[in-house]
């Protein structure tokens, strides 16, 4: 081969090396990345199931009913007998979910969380056991979740504070790509209201506390695909 | 002055062949592979544009009022114009609506065919909603719409 082969050789070497330059940038320039169509998706299914929770009703899933008692200590009274019993089947999951959340109080003094005795002990068992199915269920397998119930903490002394929250989760990973969507809902009682009941037991001066007349609750749904 | 053409180099004239045949085909192939990411993003795109259309728009207005994540137990008419609309711009939809259990409460729109869809495979999403049965029967169920190009 002489010198000129030689050169034939050259220009396809280096006509070889701009194709493959085409090639690489063909490979590498696509519309778009592939995860901006899966974050789309997992995004508007936090939507999705956000809304669809907010109008479906618990009868559809089994129904819902529970009878008032404590842990271990069912009102087993003949006169209660289906007095403590109350079913909440015509109710939204949304709805649910939120009246759960006035079952889970918590209190912190002094930055310790004091257990109380909850009077809706089933309610907050079934509440979950039906949310949860539900959520396993439209998230197919393609979504692991975490539900999020949560007011604002009210300072009732320099050293106490109150709030409601009850969390459901299908797994208890922290996930650093989650997408999460977060709607705001009243509950159907005040702050007022809610306080009074504990006012004496804890020493709360409600005149100086600057309540918001509604319980707000921040409902946020966390989805990460699996 | 001496000629020399690349035919009387043999090996030169295998080289150059071989390497403008090679590098054909690993520019088609790569083409190949964009039009394919690409078109998977335009349809699942376009798939998740019309979803969320129909669930928020379309099938949400019950009456005069339209609910969020609530939509109408059977076709309406609303989805049938939109069904029209699409149809002269050249997307082809399917919708279901199906309970969790998997039972079809209604569906509207005919199935892909697998043949003349070869290279124009359909794109699928579903999302879940609630289904207005009457003012006391709102089961959860699935939107599942699928798109492809006529």
């Amino acid at each position: 081969m002489d010198e000129r082969g030689i050169g034939y050789v050259a220009d396809m070497l280096v006509f070889a090396l701009m194709i493959s330059f085409a090639s690489a940038l063909l490979v590498k320039v696509s519309p778009a990345d592939v995860r901006t169509i899966d974050d789309r998706y997992t995004a508007n299914f936090a939507d999705s199931t956000l809304l669809a929770l907010q109008n479906a009703t618990a009868n559809e899933l089994g129904g819902l009913r529970y009878e008032l008692g404590f842990s271990d200590l069912a009102l087993n009274l003949p006169i209660l007998s289906g007095s403590a019993g109350r079913d909440l089947g015509h109710k939204t999951l949304m709805q649910l979910l939120v009246e759960d959340a006035l079952c889970n109080l918590h209190i912190e003094l002094a930055g310790v969380d004091i257990n109380l005795i909850k009077l809706s002990q089933d309610m907050d068992a079934k509440v979950r056991t039906l949310l949860k199915r539900a959520l396993d269920r439209l998230s197919g397998g393609l979504f692991e979740y975490r539900l999020i119930v949560r007011t604002k903490p009210i300072d009732i002394s320099p050293v106490a504070k109150v709030w409601f929250e009850t969390k459901l989760e299908s797994s208890s990973e922290n996930q650093q790509r989650a997408f999460s969507k977060t709607i705001t809902m009243a509950m159907p009682v005040s702050w007022h209201d809610l306080l009074s009941r504990c006012q004496e037991v804890y020493h709360i001066n409600l005149s100086s506390l600057e309540l918001e007349p509604n319980v707000t609750a921040e409902i946020t749904l966390e989805l990460w695909p699996r | 002055m001496e000629q020399l053409s690349v035919g009387e180099d043999l090996f030169v004239t295998i080289s150059v062949v071989g390497l403008i045949v090679l590098f054909s085909v690993t520019l088609a192939h790569s083409y190949h592979n964009y039009a394919e990411r690409r078109n998977t993003y335009e349809g699942l795109s376009t798939a998740l544009d019309i979803a969320g259309r129909l669930k928020n728009d379309v099938l949400a207005k019950i009456g005069d009022f339209v609910t969020y994540g609530l939509i109408s137990a059977a076709p309406t008419t609303r989805l049938e114009n939109y069904f029209n609309l699409l149809r002269s711009q050249g997307i082809e939809l399917r919708v279901e609506v199906r309970k969790l259990d998997g039972e079809l409460v209604w569906s509207y729109g005919d199935e892909p065919d697998f043949l003349t869809q070869y290279f124009s495979p359909p794109c699928s999403v579903s999302f879940p909603i609630a289904i207005n049965q009457s003012s006391s029967s709102r089961p959860l169920g699935e939107l599942i719409v699928k798109v492809w190009r006529a």
